[in-house]
């Protein structure tokens, strides 16, 4: 087993070659897990966001440039502008594969480069090259420019006007609308100046046991493929959630106040299908599941072709503002595309700002003349173009809404719908409980991926953490439970790196059979969730020397409180229950470090001395 | 007759489907969803189908337009026009 990095230092534009440990990928195998073990090491505390200090961690793991289902994917961590805790961020496309390919495990970037550059990989050669060109371009004509002059076949990932002014929710887009959106990477890698990164390669992958490899990759192939959802998401994309969501209670609305509204199958996944769905986008690669939409809006204001909105965007630029045009949905998802900026922070703040000025905490005046109400097409489109460009309210909004509210004040923090600093994502905890736990101790700050509920809670069960009943998603106990060994096994999975939709049809021992073809290395389903755990509990030091204590791990107000209506109406998750269950699964102490038992345990014995002196 | 738009979510893969259906008196759950799985039975999940032949609400959710959840309580079910079965999905 073996995996190389690669180190560029921008400020003094030093490029070297290591080999990654073999303990480190054997018990972080990559991805997310990689970039803890990297970071947690390489990161200091005190250090500046933006400053030179934190680094830029973009990694594959062992499944990746093969033909392994949805193995087109990278991760990206670094320490977060947003939230100023860890952040890693995913995205799938290509550029996985293509790293893969040109023979590394991970790239790290350091430093900082006083005039803009672009990175460029191509098997052994890789050079820092100059974007001056291309600085303040948005991204698809800054792709464009950079793939013409590299001239081979390869995949880049990028950001945009928004990432260079430093914005905390900017993000990296890849392959036609990929977005690793979360969290801000986009501003850290504007802070140095690195405008994109190209990768080609046509390197052979290791594979250990290619027998075993073949035969365990088309069983699992063959999983994905027969699984129900994957022909759903298939044909409807993610926004078919959007059309259950006035049985599920799932999709926020009105800025999380409300849970009835007739707006959701205006705006979902099937009216798309019916109506500009052109094609699935054929840019992950090997993807069974093609859930990415291709659309065309001929005419009219919102005219555009590209990629289509995902579920997370109906819901933040769709029911959490009340806008139940489509059209003018699927343009906002292309202008953040373009500037490269977190749709779901975005629109999550313009619902903050649309509540702000209803109870007269903010001023037409504040929003420029602005006429900021609930469904204004116009209106959402003006403040989010101020968010993009960081002018105006935008700046102020662009920096998230717990930073808004703090501004802002006057009880305004109320409605700020955040953990850590991160703007819950489209799924209600009122709805599927087991959100809860899982938002208030991400360590992202608040997010679905990092415990992939949604393949689990009233779907399946994961029989090697002993979850061997399917829960309710009303339930009132098991939560935290489920929580723990849901993340665990999100974590493997994104440190694997696949698509969390595999959830669906692969469990942990699915998992542990492809890595064990990869790798050489033996591994059970319960050897991958006690991989998950490990690397979770680290990540959850590096917060801890970030200043995280349990008391950040909390849901907002908001929705702690019932919704006005709906399928959901007088459903509230049993917060506090929930929380103590969680913490006895997770094995933390009271002030929500990892009780040094539990670091022994999984081996992370060298973060004993930080976290307990 | 009364009529009945049906919305079949999530039980089938791939295929939403939206279907007005016509009754001949009242009509209950239990025999709302006999004919439903009559009709479409060899589409639906298997999971998604009790031993009794009718949907599996450990799954399966009905409910009504404003979303309350419908059950064998509810003995005609005309007065509703429009009723929803969703396996819900948190994805995305």
């Amino acid at each position: 087993m073996e995996g190389r990095l690669l180190r560029v230092n921008l400020t003094d534009r030093k490029i070297t070659m290591e080999q990654i440990p073999e303990p480190y990928l054997r018990d972080y195998l990559g991805g997310s897990g990689l970039a803890a073990k990297y970071l947690y090491d390489e990161i200091p505390a005190g250090s500046e966001v933006l400053g030179e200090e934190n680094k830029l961690f973009f990694s594959i793991g062992p499944l990746n440039g093969s033909n392994f289902p949805t193995s087109g994917r990278y991760n990206v961590s670094c320490r977060s502008p947003l939230t100023g805790i860890w952040l890693d961020s995913s995205s799938s496309g290509k550029f996985g594969y293509y790293l893969g390919r040109a023979g590394y495990m991970a790239v790290i970037i350091e430093g900082k480069s006083d005039q803009p550059v672009y990175l460029y990989i191509n098997n052994d050669s890789v050079e820092i090259r100059d974007a001056s060109s291309i600085w303040g371009k948005k991204i698809s004509e800054s792709i464009q420019a950079i793939e013409q002059e590299c001239g081979v076949k390869g995949s880049t990932t990028a950001i945009g006007p928004s990432g260079e002014k430093l914005i905390p929710i900017a993000c990296l887009i890849n392959d036609g609308g990929r977005a690793a959106g979360r969290g801000g990477a986009g501003a850290v890698m504007g802070s140095k100046k690195l405008k994109a990164i190209f990768v080609s390669g046509d390197k052979d992958v290791s594979i250990a046991d290619k027998e075993s490899w073949r035969k365990v990759t088309r069983e699992l192939t063959g999983k994905v493929v027969d699984h129900e959802l994957t022909n759903t998401l298939k044909a409807y994309g993610t926004g078919v959630a959007m059309a259950m969501a006035p049985q599920s209670g799932d999709a926020p609305t009105k800025n999380w106040q409300i849970g009835d509204w007739e707006g959701y199958a205006k705006i979902s996944g099937i009216t798309m299908a019916n109506t500009i769905l052109r094609k699935h986008s054929p840019e992950c690669h090997v993807c069974p599941i093609q859930c990415a939409r291709y659309i065309e809006i001929e005419e009219g204001p919102y005219a555009m072709k590209g990629s289509g909105p995902e579920y997370e965007t109906l819901g933040s630029f769709g029911s959490m503002v009340l806008n139940d045009d489509l059209e003018s949905i699927a343009y906002m998802n292309l202008l953040c595309n373009e500037y490269g900026v977190d749709t779901i922070s975005s629109g999550s703040a313009i619902a903050f700002a649309m509540e702000a000025l209803e109870k007269g905490l903010l001023s037409k005046e504040d929003l420029g003349g602005i006429n900021l109400t609930w469904g204004n097409i116009e209106a959402i489109l003006a403040v989010l173009r101020l968010i993009l460009n960081k002018e105006g309210i935008g700046d102020l909004l662009g920096q998230g809404v717990k930073n808004a509210a703090q501004v802002i004040g006057k009880g305004s923090e109320d409605f700020a719908v955040h953990v850590k600093g991160m703007e819950l994502p489209m799924h209600d905890p009122r709805a599927f409980f087991g959100f809860g736990p899982t938002y208030a101790t991400s360590p992202r700050g608040a997010c679905h991926c990092h415990g992939y509920l949604g393949g689990i809670e009233g779907r399946n069960t994961i029989p090697e953490a002993g979850i061997n009943e399917i829960q309710d998603r009303h339930a009132l106990s098991g939560k935290g439970i489920l929580t723990k060994a849901v993340q665990d096994l999100s974590t493997a999975v994104h440190s694997s790196i696949i698509c969390v939709f595999t959830i669906y049809s692969l469990g942990a021992s699915d998992l542990a059979q492809a890595l064990s073809a990869a790798t050489g290395i033996s591994y059970t389903g319960e050897d991958v969730l006690k991989i998950g755990e490990r690397i979770f509990n680290l990540q959850r030091a590096f917060n801890n020397r970030f200043g995280i204590t349990s008391a950040d791990d909390v849901l907002p107000p908001r929705v702690l409180t019932s919704t006005i209506g709906g399928p959901i109406e007088g459903l509230v998750p049993n917060f506090k229950e929930q929380m103590e269950e969680y913490y006895q699964a997770r094995g933390w102490n009271a002030s929500g470090k990892p009780s040094q038992a539990k670091l022994e345990e999984l081996g992370l014995d060298f973060v004993i001395g930080e976290l307990y002196g | 007759m009364a009529k009945l738009l049906v919305h079949i979510y999530g039980l089938i893969p791939g295929d939403f489907k939206d279907v007005e259906m016509e009754f001949e008196g009242s009509i209950s759950l239990e025999r709302l969803e006999l004919e439903i799985i009559d009709l479409y039975g060899q589409e639906i999940q298997p999971q998604y189908i009790n031993g009794e032949g009718l949907m599996n609400h450990k799954y399966v959710i009905s409910g009504d337009k404003l979303g309350k959840r419908v059950d064998y309580s509810n003995h005609d079910l005309s007065m509703l026009k429009e009723i929803w079965f969703i396996v819900p999905l948190a994805g995305g």
